[in-house]
């Protein structure tokens, strides 16, 4: 038995010795090889870099940054008073919109009223009664007591307009013509004095 | 470059006055880092310069509200990664609408680069990369070249480990097997 194992243990160190020695052989051989056999990428000379560069490049690299640090802070600069300048201007912009709205609440306020608003000029109609214009003029012409919205002129001009008319006996016609000329005479007495139909109307 | 730590950077740069020395001290420590990384990115000297110097006047402008959650390289890389980013998506965008394949726009500034002065090989690695998905090429720039742990590369990508690791050996592959092929 002690035999064997002795043979055993002579066998396992002859086997270490055999895989040492195949090692180093591999070792030599590999140290030995020419360079293109091993692997083509472990090449150090690929490593180096194979440009040629614009004389004393990198000296200048410090000044060239500085010179972009130097524009880019300006640039910085100029940006942030440009923002500033256009925010005062909107904020004035705004303050001004705001003062005018400010006046036109104020005086609807006062007027009771709101500027732009038409309806206050028919408040005084009756409701759902179109009248027309030609209606007003007619009925404003039958109505005597406007007379005395005429001056005085102008009434002893018609008087003498009616005597003319019965001196040189002319009919029923020139009369109604006569008639026409008066409601014409306050239409336009009505215009001149810029006299509203729709006040007129309201006059009992 | 100055071999100043971000500690006593930010240090300096809390003193009353200091602000723009401060500042000036994280421009030379970083610019070249930032801006090849950059440069794999755009694959153009004039976008990488504009966006390194973008980079730059953000970090200025945000220092102050700089809370230090993250480390000082991780927050400007994640900027300088984010502005990149954000401008390839707007050309990426331009490209549709005017029925352009951006991927080839790349290869085709690449390949048209006066500045350039490599050999195939690298030429060959450099039009692979911009083949790859934006993100996907930011990943395997900040692993490959600028050789940053999974942990850092993490914070500026705001990703999980895992799901770096997947994104560029998937990335390493498909570029090793195109280089090969390039050079049977």
């Amino acid at each position: 038995m002690e035999k064997i194992d002795h043979i055993g243990q002579n066998e396992e160190r002859e086997k270490v010795e055999i895989v040492g020695k195949v090692e180093e052989v591999k070792k030599t051989e590999s140290r030995e090889q020419p360079e293109h056999n091993r692997d083509i990428l472990s090449r150090e000379y690929l490593k180096e870099n194979p440009y040629t560069l614009p004389k004393n490049y990198f000296s200048k690299v410090e000044d060239e940054v500085q010179k972009k640090i130097t524009a880019e802070e300006g640039r910085e600069g100029s940006f942030a008073s440009v923002l500033k300048t256009t925010i005062a201007l909107a904020c004035t912009f705004g303050l001004i919109l705001g003062m005018g709205k400010g006046a036109m609440l104020l005086t609807e306020r006062m007027t009771g009223t709101e500027i732009g608003d038409k309806s206050s000029l028919s408040a005084d109609l009756p409701e759902n009664e179109n009248i027309e214009e030609s209606e007003i003029i007619l009925s404003l012409s039958s109505n005597y007591q406007l007379i005395d919205l005429l001056s005085q002129d102008e009434v002893e001009g018609m008087a003498a307009g009616k005597e003319r008319a019965a001196e040189y006996n002319r009919d029923d016609t020139s009369f109604n013509k006569t008639n026409g000329t008066e409601s014409d005479k306050i239409e336009d007495y009505l215009i001149d004095s810029n006299i509203s139909l729709i006040t007129l109307a309201s006059i009992e | 470059m100055t071999n100043i730590n971000d500690k006593e950077i930010l240090e300096i740069y809390r003193e009353e006055g200091k602000q723009e020395y401060a500042f000036n001290l994280i421009v030379r420590k970083y610019s070249e880092r930032l801006y090849w990384h950059i440069r794999k990115l755009t694959c153009d000297h004039d976008d990488a310069n504009d966006l390194l110097q973008g980079t730059l006047v953000k970090v200025w402008l945000n220092l102050p509200d700089f809370r230090e959650e993250s480390r000082l390289f991780t927050w400007i890389y994640r900027i300088a990664t984010n502005e990149t980013l954000t401008f390839l998506k707007k050309r990426r965008l331009m490209s549709l609408l005017s029925l352009e394949n951006y991927s080839k726009v790349l290869e085709n500034k690449l390949q048209a680069d006066s500045s350039f002065n490599g050999d195939k090989l690298q030429l060959a690695l450099l039009r692979e990369i911009a083949k790859l998905p934006d993100k996907q090429r930011a990943v395997f720039s900040l692993r490959y070249f600028q050789e940053l742990k999974y942990e850092d590369i993490s914070e500026i990508m705001d990703t999980s480990v895992g799901a770096l690791k997947a994104s560029y050996h998937h990335a390493y592959h498909k570029i090793r097997k195109a280089l090969e092929e390039e050079l049977e």
